[in-house]
């Protein structure tokens, strides 16, 4: 793997992780609220916030583990850009579906706790 | 280093790297699992969930690493070799699909997690029924 190569996939990387770590920090605080609130259990809460921790890192670095960077040392770099635009690409649409599965699980969590606390 | 020799150490590797990505994830959730499986008034269905939890990280993370198909492309096992970069891509391949089916078990156990909460009986008020299911 030439340096180019090597550093097209670091950035592609970083930009991963700033995506996970920027969506963690908007809905962090306002999660543990609402799990404290529905769950009414210190470990409950911890559990849900680590497993949504975890799937968000796994899910970008699925992302951006499966794109691949082989170009020659004579490639241009606009090449590098769309193949790392590509990378992000599929490193939103992880995210995107995780997201989507984990705000239905703590949706459905809330919905009958609260109705079970309710009875 | 040959092809060869390339593809022989880095598929052990990888398949190495996946149980340690799933014991990683497993030593991060084990003890909230724990805490949550100790406040379930039925004690066979902690120690199941206790029990089985590791195995639920760990299976799914060599599923996603043997789903990676090294012949889907390539006929023959010497074109497979004659290509490193294509041996460098199948093995970042087999590393996203391991991080893939992770993410997918995270949210079963959360799901897992979910309907054991909802059959959890409520806490039992002092000096009222008493405690149902206490086994």
């Amino acid at each position: 793997m030439s340096s180019y190569n090597l550093a097209g996939f670091v950035i592609l990387f970083a930009l991963s992780l700033g995506l996970t770590f920027a969506i963690w920090g908007l809905v962090s605080k306002s999660l543990q609220g609402l799990l404290d609130q529905a769950l009414k259990l210190p470990e409950g809460t911890a559990f849900y916030r680590r497993s949504f921790l975890l799937g968000l890192l796994l899910a970008a670095c699925a992302g951006s583990l499966g794109t691949n960077f082989n170009f020659k040392p004579g490639d241009h770099f606009m090449e590098y850009v769309w193949r790392v635009a590509g990378g992000v690409q599929e490193v939103c649409e992880f995210l995107f579906a995780f997201l989507l599965g984990y705000l239905v699980l703590v949706t459905i969590l809330v919905a009958v706790l609260r109705a079970k606390h309710e009875q | 280093m040959s092809n060869e020799q390339y593809l022989i150490v880095s598929y052990f590797c990888v398949g190495g790297l996946a149980i340690v990505i799933a014991v990683a994830v497993y030593a991060y959730l084990r003890r909230p699992l724990a805490g949550l499986a100790s406040a379930f008034p039925n004690r066979h269905l902690a120690s199941i969930l206790e029990r089985l939890f590791a195995a639920g990280l760990v299976l799914p993370a060599l599923a996603g690493f043997l789903s990676v198909d090294y012949q889907s492309c390539h006929q023959s096992y010497q074109s497979i070799i004659a290509d490193r970069s294509y041996l460098v891509a199948k093995n970042q391949e087999q590393v996203s699909a391991v991080c893939f089916f992770l993410m997918l078990a995270i949210l079963g156990w959360g799901v897992v997690v979910l309907l054991s909460l909802v059959a959890r009986p409520k806490e039992p008020v002092p000096g009222g029924e008493a405690e149902p299911n206490r086994r």
